[in-house]
């Protein structure tokens, strides 16, 4: 594959398409943690972003105060959450302040889930979409991109950190590994900016039921 | 003055002269042929193209119904034209073309087609009875005055069978038996003047009436021909000499008894049947006809203002199981399009197993609530509303894959989380809160997946998938060992319950950073109840 090739299929970035001074930069949400803002910028606007974790890291707990500002400003707008690993726990999102009554779960085929993640992209009636999906082709990908920026929607895909996986052409792509007191995020890819970058998201405040590790027990403990 | 205005008013409320009784007789001779053939054809956009249409849309074959005789009993254009008649034998028809389509004649079938049309001309006039052999009577007097014009009137009764391209035979006079007579013999006479009735049945036939061969034989002795012989002869005569049906029919005729009929009543609900001419294995071919339905059925709902929220297509398979299908959507839908989408969607996935004969149609659920208000300065695209959007998802998926998260009212976390299967009104209702049970446990953390079942804590390289179908794979290579986090959680169900539970909780922490939410039973192991992501 030529370099040309690349540019073209959006493979590569060059600094000159970083945004000038007095250009407004391309529109983000916050994501409601400053030390994460400061790094990214915040969610990028209708595209797609990457979030490879093992599931029961903290991946929601990233998007949380996100998804509950949105649903304040959109309130007739969804919340899809396609082919999430286990069912959704109702309890967990009302104490989150999350309104149930404009929340999905679709479980499905893969190929299901691709086709309900289209058509709630393309039908402009949904504000996020949480897809799992670890088999996500490059075509398939653009299509879903495609269908976001029609839609207004951002779409989130977790992918799972062990598998082998191509790279996709995403705007943003985060690796999330766990930590005791939060969730370690480093930054794959950032259009229009540097990856590589890592920080910690501390939430021992916000949960500190799940932060208090001190003393450790080990499982074998239980079995006593 | 007064009295002048009072006089005045008086004279606008006189009422108008009383119409003279006018009936119209349709007799469809070729009814369950035309409708067979008519079925198949698209006429309006939104209907796919290509291969469905491109069958249905073939070039037309001589298409010839047969009785149990097999003999013919109707035929169409094309086989009238190789020269085959009605009441031919099969075996001779098929002789005189090699291209005849041949399918049965169904008694029952007409029947409930003459019903449908009689319904449909329900919108124009209440006054319909249904007539043996595939006809309608219409009383037509009361609406008139309405339509203002006979024809006018008349027009708007033979749109709906043109559209539907149904042969007729019409008749119209001021008694329903004349109308009859008139329909069979001179179809294009319309007669509305009841002075004439007499004048005009007078030179036709006695072979006309409708009154059984041994009687009409007992006529002809007489030296009768000709219906003006027969209504001369005195009342007491002809009670004296014939059965006395034979005076009542004579006084219908002449409209000085009224004629007993079965007005029909429009069910009160929706029901459509389709034969297809082409038995189809293939659920795309099944989209046209099914087209046709909706569109007769955006018909009946736009008639009555109104919207329905349930269909279901019933698909008959001769040589094999029937299928039935339903789509409940979430709001009431009302124009062809949109339940055309859905359907769209259902079929897509259907798995047909034989070929398919009829399409039954059926609607219910229907209400007044007017179309949900769009909003002009929406910042959002918006080309469905949300509930366009879930009615899409659950026909292609199916309501058990497309779930809403619900609450419901209990100590037990799985029970709590309870799926809300989506309908409209727990939608738009109230946002739901916690219930009391779980506003104490508010604080208490909580998982944000849960699994419907505790797994068993999966060893080393043990892909939870096949142990929960339902979920996507989760693996746990590097969650082993677990730490714990102080402090455990014990969760007792009521003791009255059937089967009360003390189950206790703790949250673990993997190696690889999971937040696990364990469970154990009183007396059981440790297993994975949920998962903090």
């Amino acid at each position: 594959m030529s370099l040309q090739q690349l540019r073209q299929q959006g493979h590569i970035w060059q600094f000159k398409q970083a945004a000038k001074e007095g250009e407004t930069p391309h529109p983000v949400h916050a994501t409601g943690f400053a030390a994460l803002d400061q790094v990214i910028g915040g969610w990028p606007v209708q595209q797609v972003t990457e979030i490879q974790c093992l599931p029961g890291i903290g991946e929601l707990r990233l998007l949380l105060p996100y998804l509950t500002r949105q649903q304040l400003i959109q309130q007739e707008r969804w919340v899809v959450f396609l082919n999430c690993p286990a069912r959704l726990n109702a309890v967990f999102f009302v104490q989150n302040g999350i309104r149930l009554e404009r929340v999905l779960e679709i479980n499905g085929s893969d190929n299901e889930a691709l086709w309900a993640a289209e058509q709630c992209l393309k039908s402009g009636c949904c504000q996020s979409i949480l897809l799992w999906h670890n088999h996500l082709q490059i075509a398939q990908f653009k299509r879903l991109q495609l269908a976001a920026a029609q839609g207004q929607t951002e779409l989130f895909l977790y992918r799972n950190a062990v598998a082998k996986q191509q790279h996709l052409p995403v705007s943003l792509s985060l690796a999330l590994t766990g930590s005791p007191n939060g969730v370690v995020i480093r930054v794959q890819k950032k259009r229009g900016g540097w990856a590589g970058q890592q920080l910690q998201v501390d939430w021992s405040e916000q949960w500190p039921q799940l932060c208090q590790l001190q003393p450790v027990l080990p499982f074998s403990a239980l079995a006593g | 003055m007064k009295d002048s205005i009072s006089q005045q008013q008086f004279a606008c409320d006189k009422p108008a002269e009383p119409q003279q009784p006018l009936w119209l007789y349709l007799h469809f001779p070729t009814l369950q042929l035309d409708l067979l053939q008519s079925g198949q054809l698209s006429t309006s956009e939104g209907e796919p193209a290509g291969l469905a249409a491109a069958v249905f849309h073939s070039k037309p074959l001589p298409l010839v119904l047969v009785n149990e005789q097999h003999q013919v009993c109707q035929a169409n254009q094309l086989a009238l034209a190789a020269g085959i008649n009605t009441g031919m034998s099969l075996a001779q028809a098929c002789a005189l073309s090699a291209s005849l389509q041949v399918r049965a004649w169904q008694a029952k079938l007409e029947q409930q087609q003459l019903r449908q049309i009689a319904e449909q001309l329900y919108e124009f006039t209440a006054d319909i009875a249904l007539a043996p052999s595939s006809a309608l009577w219409l009383r037509l007097d009361p609406m008139l005055q309405l339509y203002k014009s006979l024809p006018a009137l008349l027009q708007q009764l033979y749109l709906p069978l043109d559209t539907l391209g149904i042969q007729y035979q019409s008749g119209l006079a001021p008694t329903a038996a004349a109308a009859r007579l008139f329909a069979l013999n001179t179809p294009q006479l319309q007669l509305t003047d009841s002075a004439q009735l007499r004048q005009t049945l007078a030179p036709l036939s006695i072979r006309l009436l409708p009154i059984g061969a041994e009687l009409q034989q007992q006529l002809q002795r007489l030296g009768i021909e000709r219906l003006g012989q027969w209504l001369d002869l005195p009342a007491a005569e002809l009670s004296k000499r014939f059965p006395k049906q034979l005076a009542i029919y004579r006084q219908e005729l002449l409209g000085t008894q009224n004629p007993s009929l079965q007005f029909i009543q429009p069910a009160s609900s929706f029901m459509r049947r389709l034969e297809l001419l082409w038995h189809t294995d293939q659920q795309q071919f099944l989209l046209v006809p099914l087209g046709v339905l909706l569109r007769q059925l955006q018909h009946y709902l736009q008639k009555g203002n109104r919207r329905c929220s349930t269909t279901s297509l019933l698909l008959q398979i001769p040589d094999g199981q029937d299928v039935q299908l339903q789509i409940a959507a979430p709001q009431p839908l009302q124009l062809q399009q949109h339940w055309f989408a859905l359907w769209q969607q259902k079929l897509s996935t259907l798995q047909l197993t034989g070929n398919v004969s009829s399409l039954t149609l059926l609607a219910s659920d229907f209400c007044q609530q007017p179309a949900a208000a769009a909003d002009l300065l929406a910042h959002y695209p918006s080309n469905t509303n949300p509930l366009q959007l879930l009615a899409l998802l659950q026909a292609r998926l199916g309501d058990e894959k497309v779930r809403q998260p619900g609450l419901c009212a209990s100590w037990l976390p799985h029970q709590a989380n309870q799926p809300n299967n989506s309908s409209a009104d727990k939608i738009d209702g109230k946002p739901l809160a916690l219930p009391a049970t779980l506003r104490q446990a508010r604080h208490a953390p909580r998982p944000a997946f849960l699994y419907p079942e505790p797994q068993p804590l999966a060893p080393i390289h043990i892909n939870i998938r096949s142990l929960a179908t339902n979920y996507r794979p989760c693996l746990y290579q590097s969650c082993m060992p677990l730490q714990l986090l102080p402090g455990t959680e014990r969760v007792c169900s009521q003791w009255w319950a059937d089967n009360d539970k003390t189950i206790d909780y703790r949250i673990a922490y993997s190696q690889s950073g999971q937040w696990l939410w364990l469970c154990r039973e009183a007396g059981g192991a440790w297993q994975l109840q949920g998962l903090f992501a």
